[in-house]
């Protein structure tokens, strides 16, 4: 059986409107960092050639500014979590079932974990522009 | 069996439950009543396992609750004062979250949960939204949830406010119900006379203490000693009234408009002598009733300062 606080909280979190904002507002940082590391590195295949070495070093920008937003989100997806419980006055409740505390805490924080893998799988398009050119493997 | 012994919880130097002990035998609805403040959220909470008293024992069935919380979980059901509930999920979805919570397999779910939404009449609100149903309907659900895994024992933290009067009569006939097969509930409430009818058992609680105990006529008689008796008659009324005079254990006769009432100290029987004696002096007696103290006097009365309560 699935825990049941992760179940819910994937049903709620993506009925949300906040899913899709964050995605969408992760996805269009995202790429603009990537749209402006290419335009500083003169990837410019017209005037002067493109050189694939180039490329591997804007791959590794890219993902180091992906990672600096995930190290951003982590915290702002998870700390809120059960005081959010507690404010919405839900905790009482929880914590008269048969869910350890342990439980609890895991389905909340597979949840979050969730959410930031699906961000990775959602950026994954924009990473595949710079596969493109090539020079990445 | 639920026993409460000498139960004390303090928060800092204030002490919010004062050596409370009770036993709530199974099967029986318990009125806990009493005005803000007493300590009925304080004591349903350390039975439900979500508060640890400073001292005392709560046993459920010999065994101990702050020793063993988890093992009692699946027994009791538990209703707060005040709750809230998810954004963005149906009730039949609220539901399943619960009963995944009680590791209630997915098989057994839709049966138990059309169940419980037709006992709490919400069926015609599955597909809808919770955080979009009113305050009653809330409540109601919550009821439901608090039944889900099945539990002997219900604890409900004021589940009537909030309701309009008609959604208070459907919450007593669905606790009348679930009398009925057997569970043992535990309500509270601020409104003594909201309780008299529905409970077996009645506690009013003041200060941490149990100030009265027992049936509703129990405490009554505690209290009131005397009994107001209404009696009406279709002859003449000073005819009664003579021979009411005549009549042992009669403290007190008023002649009202329509109806004579009086002050009885005597017992069942006494009363029942009381009635033959006048019925075979020939008064055409139509109505001879306990009047229903006033309940609300009552409480007032035991709650109030405390001198009336110390006999
Ligand atoms: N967490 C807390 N910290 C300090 N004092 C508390 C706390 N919780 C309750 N109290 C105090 O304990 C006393 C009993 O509170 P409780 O909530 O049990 O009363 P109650 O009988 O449920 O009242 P009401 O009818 O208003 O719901 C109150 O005086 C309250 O101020
Ligand atoms: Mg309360």
């Amino acid at each position: 059986m699935i825990n049941p606080v992760l179940r819910r909280e994937l049903k709620t979190k993506l009925r949300s409107w906040k899913a899709p904002t964050l995605l969408s507002v992760y996805l269009v940082i995202l790429a603009s960092f990537g749209g402006l590391i290419m335009a500083i590195n003169e990837l410019d295949v017209y005037t002067r050639g493109f050189d694939p070495r180039g490329a591997l070093s804007i791959y590794a920008l890219l993902a180091g500014c992906q990672l600096g937003l995930i190290i951003l989100l982590v915290p702002a997806l998870t700390s809120g979590t059960i005081s959010g419980e507690r404010e919405r006055q839900t905790l009482d409740l929880l914590l008269v079932t048969k869910l350890s505390p342990f439980s609890i805490i895991i389905g909340k924080l597979m949840a979050s974990i969730s959410q930031i893998i699906l961000l990775i799988l959602a950026s994954i398009p924009i990473f595949s522009i710079i596969f493109v050119f090539g020079g990445v493997s | 069996m639920l026993e409460i012994q000498n139960l004390v919880k303090k928060y800092g130097k204030f002490t919010a439950v004062d050596g409370l002990s009770l036993t709530i035998n199974e099967g029986e609805i318990f009125g806990f009543v009493g005005p803000n403040g007493a300590g009925k959220t304080t004591t349903m909470k350390i039975i439900a396992g979500l508060l640890s008293p400073t001292s005392g024992k709560v046993l459920i069935n010999g065994v101990d609750v702050t020793a063993h919380p988890r093992k009692l979980r699946e027994k009791i059901g538990y209703m707060p004062d005040f709750f809230g509930v998810y954004d963005n999920l149906k009730v039949d979805e609220y539901m399943d979250f619960y009963a995944g919570t009680y590791n209630i397999p997915y098989s057994d779910r839709e049966a138990i949960i059309d169940n419980l939404l037709e006992l709490v009449d919400l069926s015609h609100k599955k597909d809808d939204y919770v955080d979009t149903l009113s305050r009653g309907m809330k409540q109601r659900l919550c009821l439901a949830r608090s039944l889900v895994h099945d539990p002997d024992i219900l604890i409900l933290d004021e589940p009537a406010s909030g309701l309009d009067p008609r959604a208070r009569v459907e919450m007593k006939e669905v606790l009348k119900q679930l009398k009925t097969i057997g569970k043992t509930i535990i309500i509270s409430s601020h409104i003594l006379p909201e309780l008299a009818e529905l409970c077996t058992v009645i506690g009013i609680i003041d200060k941490g203490k149990i100030a009265a105990y027992g049936t509703v006529a129990q405490i009554m008689k505690q209290l009131t000693q005397k009994r107001m008796i209404k009696i009406k008659t279709m002859g003449n009324m000073e005819e009664l009234i003579t021979v009411l005079k005549e009549q042992p254990n009669i403290h007190d006769i008023f002649e009202k408009m329509d109806e004579v009432e009086i002050e009885f100290d005597g017992d069942e029987h006494q009363l029942a002598n009381l009635l033959k004696n006048i019925i075979q002096r020939d008064i055409p007696i139509i109505s001879f009733s306990e009047k229903e103290g006033n309940l609300e006097d009552i409480f007032m009365q035991i709650t109030q300062g405390g001198e009336s309560q110390n006999d």
